[in-house]
């Protein structure tokens, strides 16, 4: 405990000193800065733990990917772009009045639509060129690792995933889902497992570059991209065959 | 806050802390790519609670706490076994003197050892620059508990240098 001296000012004993130097080296104490000024003792200890520090903090830096903060920031946009803005949520009945109105005006009766939402082809394909590099991985995926993401979201591999090169969990339209790459003898293919999508009919997805669907499953969807033309039904029976939601 | 202010607060919480919250997430887990992930998903839940980030200057523990909440939730379980860093993340520091590179790679091999309730406060100390109160209201402790731990922590680290340095001296003594 630091004592009081002259009334006003306290400082510490070297025991003291030395214990604070080891649980809050940076502290702020007046006690503390006293007894470093004024006590060569003290003032030794604390260059020895300021050197520790340091070597502390250096130990403790890693590499950090360089695409990470980017990386981030793609990905909110993502979860952004599916976010219904506040005004919308608020005007939803009154625009639903006015849709109402103005089809019994004109004989129509407008079909919903996605608003800002971003199609569920468009996530496919945009996802895809966000990690396009992902195409370029090689190295084969622990197959722990695939069971574990995927016990996750609630599916058991019945068999070993064979030839998965990349795997990420990812933002999806509705919550988070699991992107993947499996190496084929045709290229690459990326899946997508998307939990929270529900299909009744599969849906095409693709551009100039790279084409696929995306098909329902009994809990969830899987999305399958490959190089334009690409066969990807093999990968798509592989998947399906070992995919089983784990039943709760 | 309208929708751009909210973005740019965003991106500006990413830029600014998302290295710090790696680097806090691979000595957590001990392991990269899950590392990687409670990040991007820790970013993720801030960017939904953003409006409730008053004070700018708190966003790093902000971070940190939903971070280390996020791995108690679903990432501890998943944690593998104890790698060592220095294959996956850190790359060789050709400046360094050999000396101090072994000695690093000693603090390292260090922390990675240490028991959570050790680990877990002196990372919150040191990169989330946590006060002593800050650490034991996050972790639901008392602050004397938190100094105690602190302490040892410090303690092992000190241990593992010193070992090390006897190991030195004695293979000198050896060759002379």
């Amino acid at each position: 405990m630091p004592m009081t001296a002259n009334n006003t000012t306290t400082y510490m004993n070297y025991l003291e000193f030395k214990r604070a130097l080891m649980t809050d080296p940076f502290t702020a104490d007046p006690a503390f800065e006293r007894a470093r000024k004024e006590d060569p003792s003290c003032h030794e200890a604390w260059e020895q733990a300021m050197a520790f520090e340091e070597s502390l903090r250096q130990a403790l830096i890693v590499d950090v990917p360089a695409d990470l903060a980017s990386d981030i920031i793609e990905q909110q946009r993502l979860a952004a772009a599916n976010e219904a803005p506040n005004w919308r949520r608020r005007l939803v009945p009154l625009a639903a009045a006015a849709s109402f109105v103005m089809a019994l005006a004109v004989g129509l009766v407008l079909a919903p639509t996605g608003g800002t939402a971003q199609s569920l082809p468009d996530y496919v394909i945009s996802h895809l060129y966000h990690e396009v590099d992902s195409l370029g991985s090689q190295k084969l995926v622990d197959v722990a690792d695939v069971n574990w993401l995927m016990a996750e979201y609630g599916v058991e591999l019945n068999q070993a995933l064979e030839g998965v090169v990349y795997l990420k969990r990812c933002p999806t339209r509705h919550g988070s889902g699991i992107h993947m790459v499996v190496s084929t003898e045709s290229g690459p293919v990326t899946v997508y497992y998307l939990p929270k999508e529900q299909l009744t009919e599969p849906v095409l997805v693709g551009d100039e570059r790279f084409s696929g669907y995306v098909v329902g499953l009994e809990r969830g969807a899987l999305a399958l991209v490959g190089s334009r033309g690409q066969q990807l039904e093999k990968v798509e029976r592989q998947l399906r065959n070992v995919m089983h939601p784990i039943s709760v | 806050m309208n929708q751009k202010a909210r973005t740019q607060k965003f991106e500006g919480l990413a830029n600014e802390y998302s290295d710090d919250l790696y680097r806090f997430a691979v000595w957590l887990c001990k392991d990269p790519t899950l590392a990687r992930d409670l990040v991007q998903e820790t970013f993720l839940r801030a960017w939904r609670a953003i409006d409730r980030l008053r004070d700018d200057k708190a966003a790093k523990g902000w971070l940190l706490v939903i971070l280390r909440r996020e791995f108690a939730r679903t990432f501890e379980r998943k944690v593998p076994e104890i790698r060592d860093l220095d294959d996956y993340v850190i790359a060789a520091d050709d400046s360094m003197e050999p000396e101090n590179r072994a000695e690093k790679r000693m603090l390292r091999q260090g922390m990675m050892s240490l028991e959570p309730k050790y680990r877990e406060p002196l990372l919150l100390q040191v990169i989330g620059g946590f006060s002593c109160k800050e650490i034991a209201d996050e972790l639901g402790i008392s602050r004397s508990a938190v100094m105690t731990q602190l302490f040892r922590a410090r303690h092992k680290l000190k241990a593992v240098l010193d070992a090390d340095d006897s190991e030195q001296h004695d293979n000198v003594h050896e060759l002379s």
